[in-house]
């Protein structure tokens, strides 16, 4: 570039012309272009990081809320399919103890504590195990026999129950004696729960549970032979004419 | 025409969602417990049915509540009590029809949970009362 006062040579980098000593007016033009570019510069990288900046926030923000969202779905439907998810960790909490539990179970039905094997069968939940399956007969109807001598109680002391009539209290021991019958039958579908073990002590229990019924009951023992394939409603006339109630 | 504050509406709804998740959260876990309906047991709930005199739901009570591994000395005695009603039954049952060998058996459970019942030895002669059996002169 030439200077424009003298017309001599110049470098961009020169202020001043060496020869006249003017200002170099180029050069003072090119640092106010590099000035300008440089403070464009500045700014639009301000600007990019500005809105980088807010666009990933709102990025992660949006992320927030849609994870608060499928986390709150996941655990509706959690609270929704509650049963099914206690179910299996019923199943895999007595998977862990199941040796424990046999042997208990098979300890009182050997010693024909009827009453303790359905108590520890049903408090430990352990009808949610398909692996103790074969003692859900026994249990079940230990359980039936269990409410049986509860309500006969009751009924036989029914002046400090007030709140349950003895026509309520011998229609339930009623409906209790049949589903016991009922499941007294062999049932080939579920062969393993009417083993051999297992029939002898429902037989101990189906004879405990008539001796009981005729005692307290005072059921004669040739109607409680006839208890089995009777409805629930020939059971309770059979009971109510045997403990002295319904009609004379 | 309200000018909406972009920001302050994605801040307003994480919120209400955090509190949703949470409220989501305790149902999610209230369920879960809500499943098991098996009471621990507890002497209170013993001592009602005692002071009322209903004896006989006591061996019902006890046989629906989960085993205590540690009982303290009021449960201890109050299943005791459950024990004895449930043991005398049976040895009348036995008694009447003629099983000398099991009323026995009952006969030695009974003294073992009159041991037991330690201050609610008042409940031994309303039971044998309730249940029409004369065991003391037995017992002793």
């Amino acid at each position: 570039m030439k200077c424009i006062y003298c017309g001599s040579n110049l470098n961009i980098d020169d202020k001043f012309c060496s020869f006249c000593g003017k200002e170099n007016v180029h050069a003072q033009q090119h640092r106010k272009d590099m000035e300008h570019y440089r403070n464009d510069y500045y700014r639009t990288k301000r600007v990019v990081f500005e809105k980088s900046g807010r666009t990933v926030s709102m990025i992660a923000k949006l992320s927030v809320i849609a994870g608060l969202v499928l986390v709150s779905l996941l655990l509706l439907i959690g609270a929704a399919n509650s049963y099914k998810i206690t179910d299996w960790i019923r199943r895999f909490e007595i998977k862990m103890d199941l040796d424990t539990h046999v042997r208990k179970l098979d300890r009182l039905e050997a010693d024909r504590d009827f009453f303790g094997l359905t108590s520890y069968y049903e408090t430990n939940e352990l009808y949610y195990s398909q692996d103790l399956r074969e003692y859900r007969a026994i249990s079940y109807m230990s359980s039936d026999y269990l409410h049986i001598y509860d309500y006969t109680f009751r009924l036989l002391n029914h002046e400090k129950y007030t709140y349950t009539s003895p026509e309520e209290l011998t229609e339930d021991i009623s409906y209790y004696i049949e589903s016991f019958y009922n499941r007294l039958e062999y049932n080939e579908y579920m062969p393993e729960q009417y083993s051999k073990i297992h029939m002898a002590a429902m037989e101990d229990l189906r004879m405990e549970l008539e001796t009981f019924i005729h005692v307290y009951l005072k059921a004669p023992k040739e109607d409680i032979e006839t208890f089995k394939g009777l409805s629930p409603g020939k059971i309770q006339l059979i009971v109510e004419r045997s403990v002295g109630y319904g009609e004379d | 025409m309200v000018k909406i504050n972009g920001d302050k509406l994605i801040n307003t709804t994480i919120v209400v969602l955090c509190v949703f998740m949470l409220l989501c959260g305790i149902r999610f876990i209230n369920n879960i417990k809500d499943s098991s309906f098996y009471y621990s047991q507890d002497a209170d709930h013993y001592l009602w049915y005692i002071s009322e005199g209903n004896y006989s739901e006591l061996p019902y009570r006890m046989y629906q509540s989960k085993y205590n591994d540690n009982p303290s000395e009021d449960l201890r005695e109050c299943i005791a009590v459950a024990k004895y009603y449930l043991n005398t039954s049976y040895y009348k049952m036995y008694e009447e029809v003629g099983n000398s060998a099991k009323a026995e058996e009952y006969l030695a459970r009974m003294d073992e949970n009159r041991r037991d019942i330690g201050d609610l030895s008042f409940t031994i002669a309303e039971i044998n009362e309730e249940l029409g059996v004369d065991v003391v002169n037995l017992l002793d």
